[in-house]
């Protein structure tokens, strides 16, 4: 069966590399599920939980804040700004960013919608790592 | 001729000195190796923006236009510069060379460049040498910091926003191999999307690839991070070149010592036969005189 190769890269290094056999990716309007042979393109990404599904049971998820996804033929390639696996993430400093997206959506006059979307992913990344039970 | 207890005492400094630039060699060399990690981690990153905004640029109608970052100006009244530099000294010719690369940047152009230093060194080269300064951006150390990063590009992006200046630049020493770092200056704004090469060409897929929301919105996401990127990497191969250039210059001092310390002993052993001949000279003379 054919199957995708994921990457995720941060500016950071390499978050994740698996073959996958179907992809959930957080996209910046709304989920979107990619399967083997999917049609390429560039979807821009939000804040979220970025799922893969390996040989009938699901993988580790990764959290995402805000990226882009290249589709391509043979894979999925996802730039995030930052991302976490689900061993890695950290608490404190989601509580840190879900704070201060907060602060910045309340005391701005004006937002464009680059910083509107910067703020969204900032909020749905946050709230996805605390979300996560048993931490 | 210096005595011999004068000679002792500089073979004892000279070995304390090397004792420290032996340090830190080794220190600048354990540096180097992360900051040199953290260059090749950025790399896979920096490679595919580039990709996404040559193929996304190319695809738009007009793409000098389509994002205020792409526009060229007709005119260039003022050139902002962000030149890097390191935040100390003894890293041999690293700051000094970088530093005329700057002021002949400045020479050749006619019109006026803005200095942005990035580095404690570079901060205090354009205040003696009064050159006309932006924003000193302070340590480079910690600039390497993901915010950091994120807020000095915000600054230079302001600046050719709001037409403070028509281009911007970044001089900085480009991190070749641990031996050789390169002065280099990068056109960084505006954002040219160039071809790398043609074999690079996006392969053919047989369908038409689809873009989410659509084309200006992605490529108002990737010019951004593009520029930033581009930053962050010169900040990352500045600081690799830094440790580089210091363990290079301190593995140099450290041979340099021991040469030292191989010509005092020499002296020192003369010095030290020439007094004990001299006491015997003197002995046997008194003896002479004895008899």
């Amino acid at each position: 069966m054919a199957t995708i190769k994921l990457e995720v890269v941060t500016p950071t290094g390499k978050v994740l590399d698996v073959e996958a056999d179907s992809v959930t990716a957080p996209g910046a309007l709304g989920d979107l599920g990619v399967l083997p042979e999917h049609r390429p393109g560039l979807v821009m990404l939000g804040g979220g939980a970025l799922r893969y599904g390996k040989g009938g049971s699901e993988g580790e998820p990764v959290y995402i804040r805000g990226g882009v996804a290249e589709i391509r033929p043979d894979g999925v390639l996802v730039l995030a700004d930052e991302a976490r696996t689900e061993a890695k993430v950290d608490k404190a400093r989601a509580e840190k960013i879900l704070e201060k997206a907060l602060a910045r959506q309340e005391t701005a006059d004006y937002l464009d919608d680059a910083q509107l979307q910067a703020i969204s992913n900032d909020r749905a990344y946050a709230e996805a790592i605390l979300k996560i039970a048993g931490h | 001729m210096p005595s011999l207890k004068d000679i002792r005492k500089r073979v004892g400094t000279v070995k304390n000195t090397q004792k420290i630039t032996r340090a830190m060699k080794l220190v600048s060399a354990a540096k180097l190796k992360r900051a040199q990690d953290a260059m090749l981690k950025l790399r896979p990153y920096a490679e595919k923006h580039r990709e996404m905004l040559v193929s996304l640029a190319a695809q738009m109608v007009d793409g000098s236009t389509a994002h205020p970052l792409l526009a060229r100006r007709e005119t260039v009244k003022r050139i902002g510069v962000l030149a890097i530099a390191s935040d100390r000294g003894m890293c041999g010719a690293f700051n000094a060379q970088l530093q005329k690369t700057v002021t002949r940047y400045i020479a050749e152009r006619d019109v006026e460049v803005v200095i942005n230093p990035l580095g404690k060194r570079m901060g205090l080269f354009t205040r003696k040498s009064k050159l006309a300064a932006g924003e000193d951006f302070g340590a480079v150390i910690p600039a390497a910091e993901d915010d950091r990063v994120r807020e000095i590009t915000e600054r230079l992006v302001h600046a050719f926003i709001e037409g403070e200046v028509d281009e911007v630049v970044i001089i900085s020493n480009r991190f070749i191999s641990a031996l050789t770092q390169t002065p280099t200056v990068m056109p960084l704004l505006p954002v040219v999307p160039e071809q790398a090469d043609a074999d690079a060409e996006q392969p053919e897929t047989g369908s038409d690839p689809f873009y989410e929301p659509d084309q200006t919105s992605l490529l108002q996401y990737v010019v951004p991070r593009y520029v930033e990127v581009q930053v962050r990497q010169a900040i990352l191969e500045s600081i690799a070149a830094d440790h580089a250039a210091r363990m290079n210059a301190m593995s140099a001092a450290t041979d340099n010592a021991g040469e030292m310390i191989k010509t005092l002993t020499l002296q020192m052993n003369r010095a030290r036969q020439a007094a004990i001949t001299t006491e015997l000279m003197e002995i046997i003379g008194g003896a002479e005189a004895l008899k």
